[in-house]
């Protein structure tokens, strides 16, 4: 039997998006997926993406100024604010930018669980999320250590008290772990590459799933867990425009915040002493330390994480409706009003010493 | 449902007890040094806490060059707790670079904090200050260009952004 095939038609002269599609394959990106999956609450994990680009960018271009040694970090925090073209402009970006997706990933997070999107067969992705979440704070934390100040230095003064509490598990946060690389040294590391690439590997992963899964279905009154690839109304190419719309009202936003409230950088940190608090992210964890110390740092994430770990166990229902799952979304709403009323008792009150 | 909740509840605390380490009678001793950043030839004091009454340490230098012995302090009780407060002078011939401040007892309990040596003494004093969480005073005035040119660019991102996102499907 001879088999003819017929060569490839060029593009037509002049068509610039049709010899865009042929090189591109964009068109496998118009594949249906639900029309509510354009809704801005179902585009948080794509904006918190987006943001995590222009942190890529922006960081790439402050760490060719920054010194990772204790003795010179703060010093060149404070050169890349003073005297790198854009330095201050740049890293207010790269700031505000942090600021806003670690809310966007809370939220994000906030609407799986009220929509019940990690139920089967999307559990492994809701860990993988959770993995994410991790990535998210992990970097949110190396980052406020990094400029070396007052607050930076307390930040590693905790965690080192918290990494020593740990003992093996925690060896890493500790200086005995190397005698050639400081403390600070090894965070910058693990804040630009460690973290980002288990960030390039979970976000590959996480999309991935979804791909596979499709866009969970919307938790109206009788909607179940399901796989939904291939379904919709809508375009996986206009929920991309869309992400690539909000991103760039993201960038604009951050642009705004950037050059109205430069990022924040404190006085040469000394160590030993406490008179500073964390950012907002972690000032939560204040009113657990004031009473157990340094050992809160381990026991509420752990407690926090396990509860997260645990969300596809506990709730293992077919639905999706919240008023079908009103005690997990309740005690999730408890903890969550615990989490904000002790970080905004935490926040107000003057500074006092209270590791252990 | 509640039993299964409660159940839940129970099965994280007690893994989360698993990630704690046992706690010493004093505590897990702590040394700070005072400067962080010092010169060669300079004196350096180190401060001890949370350390049981009489415990001798040998204090070291170690970097990835080796180890310099500085000496002894023994921990005296003070109040509750007992500690050190040590006077040490750096050798003069110390290299600059990261080094780790090490305290070891005889049973070989150790503690350790970041020293960093400095070139030079100015270099090194430049950095002693009190603590404060007074922000750093700056000047971070930006010239008439830069600002009107990020205002456009916002402008730009934003109004792009609103484009693509209130586009018809």
């Amino acid at each position: 039997m001879k088999i003819t095939t017929s060569p490839p038609q060029p593009a037509q002269p002049g068509k610039f998006s049709e010899w865009l599609i042929e090189r591109t394959g964009w068109k496998g990106l118009t594949y249906p997926i639900p029309a509510h999956a354009n809704k801005v609450w179902y585009l948080l994990g794509g904006i918190s993406f987006v943001g995590f680009l222009i942190l890529f960018a922006t960081g790439i271009y402050m760490a060719q100024f920054y010194s990772p040694q204790p003795g010179d970090a703060h010093q060149s925090a404070v050169y890349l604010i003073t005297g790198v073209p854009l330095g201050d402009l740049i890293r207010s970006i790269h700031f505000w930018t942090a600021q806003i997706v670690t809310i966007t990933v809370v939220l994000h997070l906030l609407r799986i669980l009220y929509t019940a999107s990690f139920k089967r067969p999307r559990e492994m992705n809701w860990y993988i999320g959770l993995g994410l979440l991790f990535v998210t704070l992990g970097a949110v934390y190396t980052g406020s250590v990094l400029k070396y100040d007052q607050e930076g230095l307390e930040a590693l003064q905790h965690s080192k008290e918290a990494g020593e509490l740990m003992g093996a598990l925690g060896a890493f946060f500790t200086s005995e772990f190397s005698r050639s690389a400081s403390l600070l040294t090894r965070l910058f590391t693990t804040h630009v590459s460690i973290l980002p690439m288990a960030f390039a590997a979970l976000i590959g992963a996480h999309i991935y799933l979804i791909n596979q899964h499709g866009i969970s279905p919307k938790a109206t009154a009788d909607a179940t867990a399901r796989k939904t690839k291939g379904e919709g109304e809508s375009r996986f190419d206009i929920h991309l425009r869309s992400m690539i719309g909000y991103g760039l009202i993201l960038l604009a936003a951050v642009m705004a915040l950037a050059l109205l409230l430069p990022a924040p950088i404190g006085q040469h940190g000394m160590p030993g002493a406490e008179v500073t608090k964390p950012w907002w992210m972690f000032v939560w964890l204040f009113p657990a330390e004031a009473a157990l110390g340094a050992r809160a740092l381990i026991i509420v994430p752990a407690i926090l994480g396990s509860l997260l770990l645990l969300v596809p166990v506990i709730d293992r229902s077919p639905y999706l409706n919240p008023l079908k799952r009103r005690w997990v979304l309740i005690v999730a709403g408890i903890i969550l009003l615990i989490l904000i009323i002790g970080g905004i008792v935490a926040g107000l009150p003057p500074i006092a010493e209270h590791l252990g | 449902m509640k039993t299964t909740l409660f159940r839940s509840l129970l099965i994280a605390l007690f893994l989360s007890l698993f990630s704690v380490s046992v706690a010493l009678a004093h505590g897990e001793p702590i040394i700070t040094v005072e400067p962080a950043v010092a010169s060669p030839g300079e004196q350096i004091t180190i401060i001890g806490a949370d350390m049981e009454d009489g415990e001798v340490f040998k204090i070291t230098l170690e970097n990835a060059s080796g180890t310099v012995e500085l000496g002894e302090a023994a921990a005296i009780k003070e109040g509750e707790e007992a500690g050190f407060t040590a006077v040490f002078t750096l050798p003069g011939d110390l290299i600059e670079g990261f080094y780790l401040l090490r305290a070891t007892t005889e049973e070989g309990e150790t503690v350790a904090a970041d020293l960093t040596i400095a070139s030079s003494a100015n270099q090194a004093n430049d950095v002693l200050m009190e603590a404060s969480a007074a922000q750093h005073t700056l000047d971070r005035s930006k010239p008439p260009f830069l600002i009107g040119s990020v205002i456009v660019l916002a402008l730009l991102s934003a109004g792009l952004g609103l484009r693509l996102v209130l586009m018809r499907e």
